[in-house]
Formats: structure tokens, sequence, C-alpha cells
């Protein structure tokens, strides 16, 4: 059947986000090649189910995430890795106009292998719904909607994740910066929130308390937001 | 708009989630050139783009997987090729075994070719303009022709023609030559009547069979099978292979050095041939793959 060789054609044009897909979310890349054979094997057998003109890459994603949970996790993901709510370092002030601009030109120098690594590492870590949802939105740019339909969540949810899931990428790499001496440590302000104690210094810009502990205390109402 | 709702919106304005209204407003609120949301919407858009660059860069497709993933593919299309729009596999040691002709009742299509018919060279002029709209898209042709012949197989209309003599009068619309095949006498296939049956633009003839119940035939050279069918209904097809060129979504196969296609179709075999430019096909129920062969073999 010339349709049969028509959706191959189509699917495999999507196999490198594909396979940016499942390399993130499984252990190895062997996995991750299994994870996407085994993807094709069934959207093939389920193309009668693909309605033509919608986003094909969005439907194959969501066959590959709904393979990795049955085969990899009998059905359910980790939700959530925190207990406590987690703050983000950009919006709750610590960081200083200078050190995101630090950051953000050790960041565009290295489109280097050591960042990429980090980041990827500090993906990898992000809990699975939290991960998806970053994947999707950062890396293939999807639509907050076509984000819920591959994830099959509610928009809202997608919203949340998503947040959560950057903040806690923003406060790996700000962390991972600092630790590689890509940022100066004068400019940083306040320790990022993986850290349990705190080294506070004055930020130049934004008042702010000096102490840590009584800066959380003043903001406890702000810090219990943001959590999905 | 303040620089708090600002940096609140800000996330949501970098994925191009904001409304008109709200992007706008941002828009204009970092063209004042404010520094601080200015430096986070940059940050922002930074981390964002680094995800990207970093998660593709490790993307590793070798083409050891690439081959991995096109045979699984292929192993997947030939699953479904022997389920229900399938091929038939039949081993060699099967067909070198068919030796005479047994009262199976497959039915080749037969393509035939308009210049045995006609004499002519070439197609006449309203022929080629439909022709080249099935070689345009030539599977899609293909396909829609095995369920035309497919559906009057299996729900066969009432036959137009009932007198081998009057079968000559299908012929200007088939385009080739219009007979019953002697051999398939020989299996006890009675012949029903013809019909023409429109198929991508032409026309083929349908010559319905209906091979009886079985006798227990005397074991012999001549009968050397002995077939458990009940009665079978068989349908050949006789059209112009350059027209309606079927074959092309069946498989090949040699049966003692002459090359057959064959396929199922929903459920029923389908066998084509061509001998000596005309086009043959068959449509049948049975499902005995060396029964099929044999008749096969035997039209010509």
């Amino acid at each position: 059947m010339s349709d049969f060789k028509d959706f191959e054609q189509e699917t495999l044009s999507h196999l490198e986000a594909l396979m940016a897909f499942a390399r993130r979310l499984t252990k190895s890349q062997a996995e991750a090649e299994d994870l996407v054979q085994d993807t094709y094997v069934k959207a093939i057998r389920a193309r009668g189910q693909f309605q033509e003109g919608t986003n094909l890459r969005a439907w194959l994603l969501r066959i590959l995430r709904n393979t990795f949970i049955n085969r990899y996790h009998r059905g359910s993901l980790e939700r959530s890795l925190v207990a406590k709510p987690v703050t983000d370092p950009v919006s709750d002030g610590w960081i200083s106009s200078a050190t995101m601009r630090a950051t953000r030109d050790a960041e565009n120098l290295a489109l280097r292998p050591e960042l990429a690594r980090h980041i990827c590492a500090a993906i990898n870590d992000l809990p699975e719904e939290f991960r998806m949802v970053v994947l999707l939105a950062d890396v293939e740019e999807f639509a907050y909607k076509e984000i819920a339909a591959t994830l099959e969540c509610p928009i809202g949810t997608v919203m949340s994740r998503l947040h959560r899931g950057r903040k806690l990428l923003k406060a790996r790499l700000l962390q991972q910066a600092r630790d590689n001496g890509l940022i100066d440590i004068e400019t940083s302000v306040g320790e990022a929130p993986t850290q349990t104690s705190a080294e506070a210094t004055t930020p130049t810009d934004v008042a702010q308390p000096v102490d840590l502990s009584s800066f959380r205390e003043r903001n406890q109402s702000r810090l219990g937001t943001g959590s999905s | 708009m303040e620089c708090k709702q600002v940096q609140s919106l800000l996330e949501t304005f970098v994925d191009g989630e904001l409304n008109p209204q709200q992007t706008l407003a941002i828009e204009e609120h970092l063209a004042t050139g404010c520094e601080p949301c200015v430096e986070r919407f940059r940050f922002a858009s930074a981390v964002k783009a680094s995800t990207q660059h970093a998660v593709r860069q490790d993307v590793q497709i070798d083409d050891s997987f690439r081959q991995r993933l096109t045979a699984a593919i292929a192993a997947e299309e030939k699953r479904e090729q022997t389920g229900s729009g399938s091929v038939i596999s039949l081993t060699p040691s099967r067909w070198r075994a068919i030796s005479g002709i047994a009262a199976a009742a497959a039915l080749l299509l037969v393509w035939v070719g308009s210049q045995q018919w006609t004499g002519q060279s070439g197609h006449l002029p309203e022929q080629a303009a439909t022709s080249s709209a099935s070689v345009m898209n030539p599977s899609l042709g293909i396909e829609h022709a095995l369920d035309r012949l497919i559906d009057h197989h299996s729900s066969p209309p009432q036959p137009q023609v009932t007198q081998p003599e009057l079968l000559p009068a299908l012929e200007p619309n088939v385009g080739v030559r219009v007979h019953l095949p002697s051999s398939l006498a020989r299996f006890g296939a009675r012949w029903e009547g013809a019909a023409l049956v429109p198929v991508s633009n032409h026309q083929a003839a349908s010559l319905r069979y209906r091979i009886p119940a079985r006798r227990v035939l005397p074991r012999s050279t001549e009968y050397p099978m002995v077939s458990s069918a009940i009665g079978h209904r068989v349908t050949v097809y006789v059209y112009d292979p350059s027209k309606v060129p079927v074959h092309q979504s069946l498989q090949r196969q040699l049966v003692r050095d002459e090359p057959i296609y064959l396929g199922k179709w929903r459920g029923y075999t389908v066998a084509a041939k061509q001998n000596r430019g005309v086009g043959y096909a068959v449509a049948t129920d049975i499902d005995d793959d060396s029964r099929i062969a044999e008749l096969v073999t035997a039209i010509h």
C-alpha cells in the first residue's frame, strides 16, 4: 500500500525529535533506540487513528511517552521531587541583573560541550513530568495547547509544571555556572535554593534582607507559591 | 505595565502564549529599556535557547540504528500484508509439487494487451488520458482496482451475457479479446455469466464460475490432487494490463518459469498473470495456495 510508504516517510522525518525526547527520558542510548523503534512500530500500527492535517510530531511523541510510561514505569511517573516549595532565584530577587547577564554570556560562550552536558544533566534530574513539559516547550516549541494534548493533561497543569520545571532548571544552571567559575562569585547574590546553608550577601540592585532565614520568614507566602 | 507584572508574565511572553494586549504591553515595557526586565527577558530566552541546543546536540542516530529501524518498519509492513491485504507466501517446493490441473478454481485476471486485439499500436487518445491519470497516482489506482474487483466478486450483479458466443460483444468496452478459457472446464468449473466491471476509468470483463462441491476423484496423473472443498465461486477478470496494472500490488512468484502475481485482498485470494500481452486476474475465496497455483498455471 502506498499510504504505508508515505506514512513511513513522514514519520521518519521526525526521527531526530523523537530521539531527542527519548534520550532525555531513558538512561542510555540503547534504551532510547529501543523506545524510538517501538514507538515507530506502534505508530504504524495505529496510523489509521492519526487525523491527517493534525500535528504528527505531537501524535508521535504521545505514543513515545505512553510507551515509555508503560514499559519502563509500569504505568506511572514520579510527580514531584521536592517536598518544600522551590524558590525561584530570579523572581525572588536574589540574582542581580549583572549575574544574569554574566550567566547568559557564559552560556552563550559555551554553547560549549561542557555546558550542554550540564544542561542535559540538569534536565535529567528533573522529575519526569516536569522534564517532559520543559522538553516540549523549550526544545520542540509546542504551544501550551499542543503540550497538553501530547501529555494528555489540562493546560493549567502544563503551565504550572513548566513554571516549576524551569525554576528547578534555572536554579541548577546558576549553581553550575558558579561552581564552574563561569560567573564571578562577587557578582552573585545569595545562594542557589538547593543549598541548605546560605551565605547571603546584599544584592546590589534590589533591597533585600541580609539574612536568608529572615528573608524567607518575611516572604513565606511568596515562597509557598509556584507549587504544581 | 509595572515591572512586577511584566516579570510575572515574562515566561509566558517568551513562550509566545500571551494574548495580543499583554504581548504588546510587555514589548512596550521592554522597549523603554527597563534594565531589570530586559535582563530577565534575555536570561529567560537564553535558558530556553540553551536547553534547546543542549538537548538537540545530544542526539545520536547512527547508521546501524537507522537500519534496524527501517527493518522493523518493513517487518511491520510485511506482517500487515499477511493479514488482510496481503501476499501469499508459497515456498518454491510447493510450487514444484504442482503437476497437473486440479479442481481448484482460482481465477486469474487476464491482462490483455491492446495491441494483441486491436492490432493498433499505442493508445486511443481518450484512453491515453485516463491511463496517464492512473500513472499519476499509480498505487491509489491499483488498490482501488483491487477493491472494485473484490466488490464485484463478493457481491456479483446479474450477468449481462450468458451465452459464450455473445462474449465478443464485450470486447469494445474492455479493449481486449474476451473468451472463456478452455482449461477451466477441466476443473469442473461451470460458467455462470459475464458482465462488465468498471475499474478505474476502464472496464474489465468478469467471467463468473462456480466449482461444484467436490467429488472424490480417483487418483491419477491427471488429477493428482484431491481437494476437500465444497463449491467455490471464482471470478475471472479479463482486461488490458497496460491500463489496469493490478500485478503491481501483488507479489511476483515464478511457477514453472512463468511469473504469477499473487495476493490476498480483504480475505479473498487474487492471482494475476500475463500471457502473450494479455492480463488475467482471478478472485476467489479458495484458501488453498497450491490449488490456486494449479489453476493459475492452467490458464492460457
